[in-house]
């Protein structure tokens, strides 16, 4: 998972940290260009996965696909991957959204490969 | 949210089984129903004399609040509980106090005040012996019911935030043990 990970922060300058998580907060994997705490990371990417599914269904919008928050510098990007896992990825403001969703689509089979090795057939669904 | 039975079944395992208390409570009843006056002013004064605790009740409040008290006492003490009493407990006692916004330490610190106002009376009106008895049976019931309230509250304020941000609980678990790792490790 580690080198699928690092692949992605690989694939784009702009992208400068990764952040593989369960729904329930515990990391997977991390890859980054800057030191992180990985773990409180995790536990917020969770949260905010958790937050937008809540939100969605009480909008009647269908689940969540990608969650995007800009700040003055950077952007997260979140993805939940199935019910069961979420990717954090975090990034310079300055990035085209539609590249870092390629990036992510193109090693996503991967990922689920991985994740079904690691947490059996329960990951479901895709990005 | 934790059902109300799986918060007893701790609290009788690792403190003891409540039914003897309860048998202990019964053959006194009556004469501990008397001390509802006493109990209760003792409480009221208390909790009216500390600026905090005193801001979380309305004016004219305390009759009102006195005579619940002194109801919640008397079937305390008479040693009749069954299903509807425990539930009353969880539900409706331990949660009025999350709608009234009253913590958990001032529930615990008001448990322990009535605890040691019932002691020093039983010291009063028994000899020690069954003083004791009499109160070691007050202590494990009025316990249980803080162990009810206190889980309860903090089941709720989970459930809440559960419930408004999607959060399952083991996230929310997660959040709380990275927490107290970090605040752990600061001293």
């Amino acid at each position: 998972m580690k080198a699928l990970l690092d692949e992605l922060v690989g694939s784009l300058n702009e992208i400068i940290a990764v952040v593989l998580t369960t729904t329930d907060g515990f990391p997977l994997g991390f890859a980054s260009k800057i030191p992180i705490d990985a773990e409180r990371e995790a536990a917020a990417i969770a949260s905010l996965a958790s937050l937008s599914t809540r939100s969605t269904d009480l909008a009647g919008i269908g689940p969540a696909e990608e969650i995007l928050i800009t700040s003055e510098i950077g952007r997260i990007f979140v993805y939940p991957i199935g019910e069961l896992t979420a990717i954090g990825i975090i990034t310079v403001r300055d990035v085209t959204t539609a590249l870092v969703l390629l990036k992510v689509r193109q090693l996503l089979p991967e990922i689920e490969a991985e994740l079904e090795r690691l947490l059996g057939d329960r990951t479901g669904g895709s990005v | 949210m934790k059902d109300y039975r799986e918060v007893l079944k701790s609290f009788e395992s690792i403190a003891g089984p409540i039914k003897p208390h309860a048998e202990v409570l019964r053959r006194y009843a009556e004469n501990l129903k008397e001390w509802d006056e006493l109990l209760v002013k003792v409480f009221y004064d208390t909790l009216f004399s500390y600026g905090t605790s005193a801001s979380i009740f309305r004016e004219g409040e305390r009759t009102e609040r006195e005579v619940a008290l002194k109801m919640w006492y008397r079937r305390v003490v008479s040693g009749e509980w069954d299903e509807s009493f425990w539930e009353w407990q969880f539900r409706k006692v331990g949660f009025a106090h999350v709608i009234r916004g009253i913590p958990n330490e001032f529930i615990l610190s008001a448990m322990s005040l009535l605890q040691r106002t019932f002691l020093e009376k039983a010291l009063q009106e028994f000899p020690v012996e069954e003083a004791v008895r009499v109160y070691t049976a007050f202590k494990h019931i009025t316990d249980a019911v803080a162990t009810l309230m206190a889980a309860g509250y903090m089941y709720c304020y989970l459930e809440a935030l559960s419930e408004s941000t999607g959060m399952p609980p083991a996230l929310i678990e997660r959040h709380a043990v990275l927490l107290a790792r970090r605040i752990y490790e600061e001293i």
